[in-house]
């Protein structure tokens, strides 16, 4: 078999589409903005390959080359979400700093047939529990071989869940990572017999799945954000407080669907307030500072259906704007969280969210005037119908 | 603690592909294995690199229901994280799972503390206390086929101890015998004398490859006694030279009954010691059925002067009462265990009355303990 090379574009809801690439010379077949998932903009885009996001299919038959979406002049263009990501990361390369993330995401494996979780009892780390799914977990666990770092799994707080996590790296290709885990884990899933949902709140009655950014700036090897155990350095501190700042606003592009307001309730280890602890999952962003290599910020309220590209531009975006402008954080929460009117809170619906989403000049200025008015309208369609009925395609 | 399988043939199976996943795991209350499975070659790379999981896995009911009565870990506390450091001489073969080995762990907070709530660090500490000897350490389970009920009755399932047998083999955990009536469904493993941790890291791991072996074969696999109205499967734990079974050794037994019969299910209990064996049921914790055998046996006061308990209320009361033990089991892990059992107690008798058979109920809330 000759080994094939693909090429792979991913649209605005964070999907990975994946096309033959042209013969040599050839050029990649444009996409309307529409099918980028842009529904009423008109225009093409052109997939730009991206040499250096060049991942082994997991079959071995080839290669995958993830692209940028380029305008026709072969600029940038907005309406391309991995760029935005780029640009956020540029921004702190001018700085001469590296943006290292990392990802945890947490997923169902569903019965086809009854469309229920595969078991129902919740086994939170239960290895027992997790065995008879493990041709599916190795199979994922096994996409390092496509250069998908997976470090380990295991079962979580609900019926069927899982969690997976991957190494850390530079921020981009963090990203990428998701994109791919989520695209190649359902076809493992299918291929074993199973389906897998990403999507934020399946049932009522079980938990909700996660994507929680573990993120730090690198000056060369020197980690910003560290300064002694259990403290942040000041900079750490300020993007933290960027983070903290920008959450409320911020919240639609981490959780895009009505239904990852489900999971957004008191004691679900989701936050519902824009606050910071040390170790504590009751906060929205955790301080995990215990040696210089291993310091960080983890967000995490993102939902598993969210784009990553857009929810990690946001996150890294609010904590460099908290950086340039010197902030501070407020008080660190300990105890619980939960249920405390003196937080900020986060929003509990997607029309809150877009309520603080549509007027936020931040997000405006992070996506440009167009991007922000198109999610603007494209939430408002999703709150005037029923905005959670629908479990999302992830 | 000489390893199962050493650090350098892990390393050597992993760059030939024959392990590719190690399961860092640590016992919870009841003795079933938690965890993470690694990929292979990351947790090679840092063998001893410290895992953290949400502490309230040490404290949470059989069904991971959180349990806030405790001032372990609860909202208020926030459920930080619980710190696993693997322990090496834990480190062994999966033999019954495919290319997988495992490693225990030593619980600490993310400060390094000891874990007052491990259950495998109270039986070290215990051991290390008593200087106490090799145990054997045996386990009765039920296997068929069918969906285990109130009334089921098994139909055989033979290939279950070859199976089995042929996993423990390949996970070098030695066992003198492993029989299986196929007339009752009764399968008993006995495995050979071993120090105490090491023994009942062996018979954690032991049961859990018989669960893991009934999931992926569709055998139905049981540690779920009473049920039919029938005996208890039960664990026995026997110190080398045998448990003495002299009145102080008994009276601080059954004050300890609770570590060795930690479920509502299963009372009246049978004799607590015979022929220099303490006897448990078959989905106790492991590591603190061994540190009450241990701890019984230890010089120090004698125990509560009354009988043994009759009823898991008394059980319950007797632990709370035992203010020697504290000294032993420690004061967090003493209370906790009393509240997590009464809980358990109020909710099997709203839901049964507190009859002695399996119930439904029984078979769903504890059909898969241990």
């Amino acid at each position: 078999m000759t080994a094939a090379t693909h090429l792979g574009w991913v649209d605005r809801h964070g999907r990975l589409h994946v096309s033959e690439a042209p013969r040599p010379g050839g050029e990649p077949e444009a996409v309307t903005v529409a099918q980028a998932g842009w529904p009423g903009v008109d225009g093409l885009l052109h997939p730009r390959p991206d040499p250096s996001a060049a991942h082994a299919l997991p079959d071995g038959s080839g290669t995958l080359v993830l692209c940028d979406l380029a305008a026709p002049d072969g600029t940038p263009s907005p309406w391309c979400t991995r760029s935005l990501l780029a640009d956020v990361i540029d921004r702190a390369g001018r700085r001469s700093l590296m943006v290292i993330a990392a990802a945890e995401i947490e997923f169902f494996l569903l019965d086809p047939e009854e469309d229920r979780p595969v078991f129902e009892n919740i086994e939170q780390y239960g290895i027992v529990a997790g065995e008879p799914y493990e041709p599916v977990l190795r199979r994922i666990r096994d996409l390092r071989s496509s250069g998908v770092p997976v470090v380990a799994s295991n079962c979580e707080y609900g019926g069927g869940q899982f969690e997976v996590n991957l190494r850390h790296g530079h921020a981009l290709p963090a990203a990428d990572e998701i994109i791919l885990l989520r695209h190649w884990a359902r076809e493992i899933a299918e291929d074993e017999g199973y389906r897998i949902s990403f999507d934020a709140k399946p049932w009522a009655d079980n938990s909700g799945s996660g994507m929680h950014f573990h993120q730090s700036l690198w000056d060369g090897e020197r980690n910003l954000f560290w300064d002694e155990p259990e403290h942040l350095s000041p900079q750490g501190e300020a993007y933290l407080a960027g983070l903290l700042e920008a959450m409320p606003e911020m919240t639609m592009l981490g959780s895009p669907s009505g239904r990852a307001y489900l999971r957004r309730d008191d004691f679900s280890f989701c936050p519902t307030s824009a606050c910071w602890g040390g170790d504590n999952r009751t906060v929205a962003v955790r301080v995990i500072a215990e040696r210089e290599p291993v310091t960080r910020i983890e967000q995490r309220d993102a939902s598993s259906d969210a784009n990553p590209y857009l929810a990690l531009a946001a996150q890294v975006a609010a904590g460099l704007d908290g950086l340039d402008a010197g902030l501070s954080p407020p008080a660190m929460v300990t105890g619980n969280a939960y249920g405390r009117d003196d937080l900020p809170p986060l929003p509990s619906s997607l029309t809150e969210a877009l309520a603080r989403f549509a007027v936020s000049d931040r997000a405006r200025g992070l996506l440009g005037e167009e991007v922000h008015s198109k999610l603007v309208e494209f939430a408002v369609a999703d709150c005037a119908s029923d905005e959670t009925s629908e479990r999302s395609w992830f | 603690m000489e390893s199962a399988l050493s650090l350098e043939e892990l390393r050597d199976e992993v760059s030939r592909g024959s392990i590719d996943t190690v399961r860092v795991c640590f016992s919870d209350h009841y003795g079933m294995l938690r965890g993470r499975r690694l990929v292979g070659e990351v947790y090679v790379e840092d063998p001893q690199a410290p895992q953290a999981y949400c502490d309230g896995a040490l404290v949470w009911d059989v069904h991971c229901d959180i349990f806030e009565e405790t001032d372990y870990s609860n909202f208020r506390t926030g459920y930080p994280d619980l710190i696993a450091h693997p322990d090496l001489g834990s480190l062994r073969r999966c033999g019954w799972s495919e290319r997988s080995a495992m490693v225990l762990s030593r619980i600490t907070d993310p400060h390094g503390v000891g874990s007052p709530l491990d259950p495998r660090g109270l039986l070290s500490r215990a051991v290390e206390r008593a200087g106490s000897g090799e145990m054997a350490l045996s386990l009765s389970l039920r296997v068929g086929r069918g969906t285990l009920g109130p009334d089921w009755t098994p139909t055989p399932a033979p290939e279950f101890a070859r199976l089995w047998a042929e996993g423990l083999e390949a996970s070098a955990i030695s066992f003198d015998a492993l029989d299986y009536d196929e007339g009752d469904g009764r399968v008993l493993l006995s495995l050979c004398a071993m120090e105490p941790v090491a023994a009942a890291d062996a018979l954690v791991a032991a049961r859990s490859a018989a669960r893991e072996i009934g999931l992926v074969s569709a055998i139905t696999v049981t540690t779920l006694g009473r049920i039919g109205g029938g005996d208890d499967e039960r664990m026995a734990v026997e110190p080398a030279g045998g448990f003495p079974g002299d009145s102080r050794s008994l009276s601080r037994l059954a004050d300890l009954a609770l570590l060795c019969r930690p479920l509502p299910l299963g009372w009246p209990a049978p004799a607590p010691a015979v022929e220099g064996a303490v006897l448990a049921q078959a989905c106790a914790n492991p590591y603190l059925a061994a540190a009450a055998a241990v701890i019984a046996a230890a010089p120090g006061d004698a125990g509560s002067e009354h009988p043994p308990p009759e009823t898991y209320e008394e059980a319950i009361d007797r632990l709370a009462g035992a203010a020697w033990a504290v000294d032993w089991l420690g004061e967090m892990f003493a209370h906790d265990t009393v509240e997590l059992a009464r809980r358990e107690e109020g909710l099997r008798r709203e839901a049964t009355g507190g009859q002695e058979a399996a119930t439904g109920w029984d078979v769903e809330r504890y059909g898969e303990v241990g």
